[in-house]
């Protein structure tokens, strides 16, 4: 199965007189419609990890290919658009604009690759929120829905551009039990239903055991 | 609706208080803009209409007649001279009707009339009062100097042996309408019916110039179908210098013009308004450090929604353009109000103090452009003071805020 990310040889320092090395020779590969957990202790390295499986941050060396395509030579522009075109995000807070309704929350990714609202997109989003439950909050503001709610928004504005890949940071670390379980089922069933690819950082081991694969990673190193 | 303005409205409306503060500033400073500039602009317009109620915006007058050696030196004739001017024979303007139609037909000018120009004594009873006399066409004379609408008492019109007195010089002499006086020159005794007493709002002029019909003054000062000068209008009379100059070099006849006769008028007028053009650059300052320090905060509260917008493909570009935007309808709302508040404000100045002739203490003068250039430069001073929160902005890193 081809890989949508690779990295070889992935490392990364930090600092300039006094260089830290936080990452140290990073192989892996996420082929589609994987399942990944990525667990490790706090300063272990996973979020750095996890910021550059995202396009969010460059390797100091070594190589991340999306799609097989070597994304070292790339500007800013370049990487932003294959950033949204390619990559969902779901993190610990969901850092939903609360500026905006919930449904606009999740049209956001898709005005901003087009530049502004097209005919079809409200649908679209309206139809992703339904399918997380959400169907009859979408002109809520973030603050009117629960914490639950808002994570499960916050999963469907990361499907909004069909990614290959939800890049989701301790997605459930901020919520209860209860809404911790539907929200992993919810990214459970996305993954088996449209083949969406994820890579869940986490410290919970038995959400990472629910899982396809487990790479745990120490000291900046995969084991 | 483009994306970032999409945002930049709802980030505008979101924030509501904190829109209404930085709009309100803005507003604020662009009513004490609107407010001064009424105010002085009023003034200036008031003092120009006062100067130029009694008087044509540019004279052509014929050429003073120079005085000259009667014997010139040379070779080895040494002439001991002393140039004394002799008696000031009047100079009249050769073929005046034709270049009167020329200069009135000549590009800024809107309006000429003829003039006949002389000194006189004006006697009524036992006293006596140098004037000068004015020989005029009243029809054309009155698109010049609006001595028509000044008339305060009797008629205007110069029919025959009719003249007009100045209030001033008629309250002197203790005469009115229907009243003879008379006009002595170098000619003779010339008696005349008082038609109009006008009043022109300059003392001098009310004291001291008396009009009179063309053909009688031509009779009066021995200039039969003569005149020595020609009066004309301007449309924009800001431009009368450079009009002088233009129809002293096309005619050869010498010029003045309001501006050359009122140049210290005019040095208040630019000192008065340099002041008034540095309050307003100061206020915009002013205002420009509000907008620019309330959206620096906005940006820095907003770090991590803009880190999770550039995540998910929102350009630096589009980042940069949501903070101009929210500085340019700051800026252009925040004007519009402004420019209603400052009017507001000099009207109520305007009506609430009076002279004594019910006249406005502080006049008020404004034009459509003027608010429409405040509100782009108010907009535009948005925009640059959005600029730097609107950088700062663009280089956020998620990585950093975004957890």
């Amino acid at each position: 199965m081809s890989a949508i990310l690779e990295l070889r040889g992935v490392t990364k320092t930090y600092g300039t007189r006094i260089k830290t090395e936080v990452l140290h020779g990073i192989d892996l590969a996420v082929p589609r419609g994987d399942f990944l957990a990525i667990t490790g202790q706090s300063g272990s390295g996973k979020t750095t990890l996890l910021n550059i499986m995202g396009l969010l941050d460059r390797p100091t060396n070594g190589t991340l290919a999306v799609n097989s395509v070597d994304t070292a030579g790339m500007d800013d522009e370049a990487i932003t658009a294959l950033r949204g075109r390619t990559l969902g995000f779901v993190f610990q807070f969901h850092h939903l604009l609360p500026a905006l309704t919930v449904i606009e929350n999740v049209m956001m990714p898709l005005m901003a690759d087009k530049g502004r609202e097209t005919p079809g997109m409200r649908d679209a989003a309206a139809a992703l929120l339904k399918r997380v439950g959400l169907g009859e909050r979408l002109n809520y503001k973030p603050d009117e829905i629960s914490g639950g709610q808002r994570q499960r928004a916050a999963i469907a504005r990361a499907l909004a551009m069909k990614p290959a890949v939800i890049l989701a940071d301790e997605p459930t670390g901020n919520l209860d039990s209860v809404s911790s379980g539907e929200v992993f089922a919810l990214m459970r069933e996305l993954n088996k239903s449209d083949g969406t690819a994820f890579c869940v950082v986490t410290h919970a081991a038995d959400i990472a055991k629910q899982c396809d694969r487990i790479v745990e990673i120490v000291d900046g190193r995969l084991v | 609706m483009p994306f970032s303005v999409f945002i930049a409205f709802k980030y505008l409306l979101d924030e509501k208080r904190q829109t209404l503060f930085i709009m309100s500033a803005c507003a604020i400073g662009v009513a004490v803009m609107v407010f001064l500039y009424g105010l002085i602009s009023g003034l200036q317009r008031s003092l120009v209409d006062r100067t130029l109620g009694s008087q044509a915006h540019i004279i052509l007058n014929a050429n003073k007649e120079k005085p000259r050696p009667l014997a010139e030196a040379g070779g080895d004739t040494a002439v001991m001279a002393r140039v004394e001017r002799g008696f000031d024979r009047p100079q009249m303007i050769a073929d005046w009707p034709r270049r009167l139609e020329a200069i009135a037909a000549s590009s800024g000018i809107v309006a000429a009339a003829p003039r006949l120009t002389g000194a006189a004594l004006l006697r009524r009873g036992d006293v006596t009062r140098p004037v000068g006399v004015s020989g005029i066409d009243p029809e054309s004379f009155t698109t010049i100097v609006p001595l028509a609408k000044s008339v305060v008492a009797g008629r205007y019109d110069l029919v025959g042996d009719e003249i007009f007195v100045g209030k001033d010089l008629a309250d002197d002499l203790g005469v009115t309408v229907g009243d003879r006086v008379a006009l002595q020159t170098r000619g003779g005794a010339f008696n005349f019916l008082i038609s109009a007493v006008f009043d022109l709002g300059n003392r001098s002029v009310n004291e001291n110039q008396v009009f009179v019909s063309l053909r009688q003054a031509q009779a009066l000062l021995e200039a039969p179908g003569d005149i020595n000068q020609i009066d004309t209008r301007v449309g924009e009379i800001f431009e009368a210098e450079r009009v002088a100059r233009r129809l002293e070099k096309e005619t050869g006849i010498e010029t003045i013009s309001w501006m050359e006769q009122n140049s210290q008028l005019l040095i208040a007028l630019r000192s008065q308004s340099s002041s008034s053009y540095l309050i307003q650059f100061f206020v915009m300052v002013a205002v420009a450090l509000g907008i620019a320090s309330v959206l620096v905060v906005s940006v820095v509260q907003k770090r991590a929604e803009i880190g999770i917008l550039r995540a998910f493909g929102t350009k630096r570009s589009v980042v940069t353009r949501i903070f101009l935007i929210q500085g340019a309808v700051v800026g252009l709302l925040g004007s519009t109000v402004g420019c209603f508040i400052g009017t507001g404000l000099a009207m109520f100045f305007r009506d609430s103090a009076k002279n004594p002739d019910g006249t406005p203490l502080f006049p008020i003068s404004y034009e459509l452009s003027e608010y429409v250039v405040f509100i782009i430069i108010a907009t535009l001073v948005g925009i640059i003071a959005a600029s730097l929160p609107a950088r700062q902005a663009a280089r956020i890193d998620p990585a950093q805020v975004v957890h």
